[in-house]
Formats: C-alpha cells, structure tokens, sequence
C-alpha cells in the first residue's frame, strides 16, 4: 500500500518514543531522500498480514533496500549518512564530517554485507515482526524494525554504560511492547543484545524522571551517583514521615484533628485550583470577624484554633482563624477564613462521615 | 505545570481526608493514648491512606498494606477503614521465588561467559573498572530494594517505576503532614 510508502516520514516525537535523539535537520533530508527514492521505486508495501506476508515483504525490502544504497551513493551532497526509513543513526554533531567521510569510505563494504546481514536478522526478527504485525498499526514500524538489524551507522560510543545487568538475560517479548532498536557499529546485532540494550534504554529513561523528581540529582551522572542520592532521599522522606507523626501525637493529646484543619488545607487547594467536593458553602450563614479582615500576606501556613472552636459549637463571637494563606503561585491573596456557623459545621461533620 | 499541580493537590485531599477518618476511627477504638500510641495511629492511619489512594495499583502500596495488615491487632482496624474492602491479598511469593532461581543460574552462566569476551576485547583494566561500578550499582540497588516495600523480587526497570510512585506518595504525604502539623502548632501556640 501506497500509504505506507507516504508515512515513512519520521516525526521527532516518534524519535523521542523510540528513544533515540535525533537531529531534526537530518530528518528532513531523510524525508526528501525517502520521497525520491519512493517515487523511483513505486514500491507498493502490504498490508500486515501475516500469513503471506514475510515473502514478499522480504522481497520488496531487499529491492528497496539496494536502491537506496545506490541513491546514496549516487548522492553526492548528502552531508550526513544516508538515512533509510526512520534513519536511526545519531550523528552526534561533534563527530559530524568525520562520521559523514568514514561512513561513504564504508558504504561500498557494506554493501555486500548487507544483503547476508538481511538474511541472517530476517530469520531473528519475523517472529518478533509477526507478533508486531498484531500490535503495531503503522507500518513504517515494520519497515524500520527490518531495517534495524542491517544498515549500520556510526554512532558515538557512549562511554558510560554502567548496567546493573548482566542481569537479565532476555528481554520480555511477551507483551507487546515491541522496542526497535538499531544496531550500532561494532556491537552485536543477535536478539539478546539487542533485547539488553533496550532495557538498558529504558531504564536510563526512567533514571531521567527520577533526576526530576529527586532534587539535587542533576549535579550527579551515572546510574550508582543517582541511586546514592535516591536512596538518601527516600530515607530521609520516610524519616520525616516518623518525626512529623511524632509531633502531631506530641501536640495532640486527644488526637481531635477538626475540621478546621481540613479547611486550612482546603483554602490553598481552593485557590490553587477550583474545586472540590469540601467546598465552602454560600456565605450567607458566615459571620465575618472585623478582626479578620485585614489581609496579611505571606507564605506562612494558616493558623487554625480548634480548641477555641469546639466548646463553642453555638458560636458566633469567637474569631478561629487569624492568618491568610498568600498562595506564592497565584500570586494573590485568600479571602479571610470565616467562622464557623454551627449546623454549617455538623453540616460539614455528616457530610464528611 | 497547571495540570501537574491541579493533580497533586487533589492527591493531597484525598490523603487528608483518609488520614484523618482513619485517626478518628483509632481514636474510637482506643480511648487514652499515650504519646507513642498515639504516634503509631497516626502513622499507621497515614500509611494506609497514602498507600489507599492507588487502589492497590502498584506494588508498593499492595505491599504496605499487606504488612500493616499481618498485625493481628491493626487488622480490625484497617478492615473497618476499607469498609469498601480495597485490601488486596499479597501475590503468592512463590511463585516469583522458582522464576527468579531459573533467571538466577541462567544469569551467572552469562555473566561469566560475558566477562571471558569483555576481558578479551577491552583489556584487563576497563573490566575490573566496570565490574566495580557494576557491584556499586548492584549494592545500592539493593538498598534501594529494601527501601521501597515490595521491592524485593522485582527487576530493575520496574523497581524505578516503583520508586517514582513511591517518592510522589511520600513526599504527599510529608507535605500535609508538615502542614497539619505547623497549624496544629500555630494554633497551640496562640492560645
């Protein structure tokens, strides 16, 4: 189908997806290599189908194959490698002209290489292709993934692979989260190796989330560095965790959380954000205090005064609330806090049961 | 960023708001408390809450429930919580146990094998450099493990992933705690 051959054209988020970095300058010339020699060719791709289709799409990607390799041969202002498919290869931009004058010294070596590479990856990728064919609706996926194990690209070694892996010995292929992976050159291009670098992808992936979250990680590379300073944050987290349980049973002889204290956390909730199921009822059985009307503003957490509040469930007179909560995020102020009407509050106490 | 903060604080008020339920319903059982009990049932509750709002979606939170649950004493209490019974059984760990001896000799069949190539190709000095890099990973991972609840049997991509939802939920946690905490103390203090 011919609308495989149009969507061959790779988009950075694919890139992204797929975990590689590419350079945005490279796709675009991918993309005009990929037209022209699409519209030589006018290869039509097949459906994914599975029973009659490793055959012939073999057959098509070894012609569409040789044909580009010509292409770029004949391609003589092609700065960077030639990119077939998703072009895949990462030309770091440090070693740009060097990579670009090995890699056409290369092509001609490669060529015959190619076509036994094709023949021996074909054999390890149909299985993992097929299962694909199920999962993967796009099937430029297909094109690439067949062409993952074949063409080579330079790539710049990454120097620091510490893996905590020899670990695990192969990839779950079970469920259909089918990673495609290029080859790189120099490195082996058997399934295992293949399978272990993608999880090595994956879990510096995840690693960069945690880099995020964790503060102070950016300053540290490399898994150990970054595991060392999680392991301290989450410890010291799980230490707060005991030593702010200890406070609150500290002050807290009777253990009465009240809800005032659910209206100090909902008033910077409220304002953050427009909520929420603990939203303050209408205003007209609020009584408002001329004491608390001024607004003071700062980051300081709201003073609460549930004890002063619970004798007086009757109560009018007495002002609970002292302080305004100054959202630094929003930027303005809350609105005084009232006091508490007293069926306003069993109100709150059923509906909160 | 407004998503992301429109999030956690509904997080937050949700943790809240199972926190305190649970420290009500403790304080219902067991009147007069002194301060380490009282500590406890704070904890405990705060636990159980943090770990409730994943609905036993992650690993973490499955396994801190299970625990505080092996207690004969806190199980009355936890089953009165989740009335609505979102307590989930700890999987078998039997199972993981004979899967992860088969993964284990397979592994140290490769990891020799792969250090006899490794030797061969990169020479003798960037071998023993990698392999103590990779035992300083490999040791912290297992801190690492003993950390998280539950991190035990599980390999290391989704021990990340575990330890991502685990550091969102405590640092939750921390925050209202820390919160409730201070206006509990502003107002003992303007008393």
């Amino acid at each position: 189908m011919l609308r495989c051959a149009q969507s061959t054209t790779l988009s950075p988020e694919k890139c992204s997806v797929l975990g590689m970095d590419i350079d945005i300058s490279v796709l675009e010339r991918q993309k005009a290599l990929l037209q022209r020699v699409y519209q030589q060719q006018q290869v039509q791709y097949l459906q994914p189908q599975e029973a009659n289709m490793n055959p012939l799409f073999h057959q098509n990607m070894s012609n569409m194959l040789l044909a580009k390799y010509q292409e770029c041969l004949d391609e003589t202002n092609l700065p960077s490698f030639p990119m077939f498919g998703r072009g895949f290869a990462c030309p770091e931009l440090t070693s740009g002209s060097h990579s670009a004058i090995s890699n056409n010294s290369s092509m001609t070596k490669h060529d015959h290489q190619i076509s036994s590479k094709r023949d021996r990856t074909v054999s390890n990728n149909t299985r993992k292709r097929k299962a694909e064919f199920d999962v993967e609706d796009d099937c430029k996926d297909k094109g690439a993934e067949r062409e993952a194990g074949e063409v080579q690209s330079e790539i710049t070694v990454k120097t620091d692979r510490e893996t905590s892996t020899n670990n695990s010995s192969k990839e779950s292929v079970q469920k259909p989260d089918y990673i495609h992976v290029r080859a790189r050159r120099g490195q082996a291009t058997d399934s295992h190796s293949l399978a272990e670098r993608a999880r090595r992808e994956k879990i510096s992936k995840k690693m960069k989330y945690l880099q995020d979250l964790v503060p102070g990680c950016h300053k540290v590379t490399g898994k150990a560095g970054m595991l060392d300073e999680i392991i301290n944050y989450v410890q010291s987290l799980q230490k707060q965790v005991e030593l702010l349980s200890m406070k609150l049973a500290a002050l807290n002889p009777r253990l009465d959380f009240s809800i005032d204290d659910f209206f100090a956390k909902e008033i910077p909730a409220y304002i953050a954000s427009f909520p929420m199921q603990l939203q303050v009822p209408n205003p007209s059985s609020l009584q408002y205090n001329q004491l608390q009307q001024g607004a003071i503003s700062c980051g300081v957490d709201m003073a609460m005064n549930p004890s002063q509040l619970l004798p007086q469930k009757e109560g009018s007179s007495s002002v609970p609330i002292t302080e305004v909560y100054h959202d630094s995020s929003s930027g303005h102020q809350a609105q005084v806090l009232p006091t508490w009407d007293s069926e306003w509050q069993n109100l709150f106490n059923v509906g909160f049961h | 960023m407004k998503a992301r903060t429109g999030y956690s604080t509904s997080l937050k008020q949700e943790f809240l708001k199972k926190w305190i339920k649970g420290i009500r319903i403790y304080s219902n059982f067991k009147k007069d408390m002194n301060i380490l009990e009282r500590k406890k049932a704070i904890k405990l509750s705060a636990d159980l809450a943090i770990a409730s709002t994943r609905n036993a979606s992650t690993r973490w939170s499955r396994t801190l429930t299970a625990n505080i649950s092996k207690n004969e004493t806190n199980k009355i209490f936890v089953e009165q919580i989740f009335s609505d019974s979102e307590v989930i059984k700890k999987e078998a760990p039997s199972r993981l146990m004979a899967r992860s001896n088969r993964i284990a000799s397979k592994k140290i069949w490769r990891r020799s094998h792969i250090t006899q190539i490794k030797a061969r190709k990169m020479g003798p000095y960037a071998v023993k450099a990698r392999s103590i890099a990779k035992k300083l990973v490999k040791n912290r991972t297992k801190v690492l493990k003993s950390l998280v609840p539950g991190g035990e049997n599980m390999d290391g991509i989704s021990l990340i992933k575990e330890t991502l939802d685990y550091i969102v939920s405590l640092r939750v946690q921390v925050d209202v705690m820390r919160r409730l905490a201070s206006a509990a103390e502003n107002s003992t203090r303007s008393l």
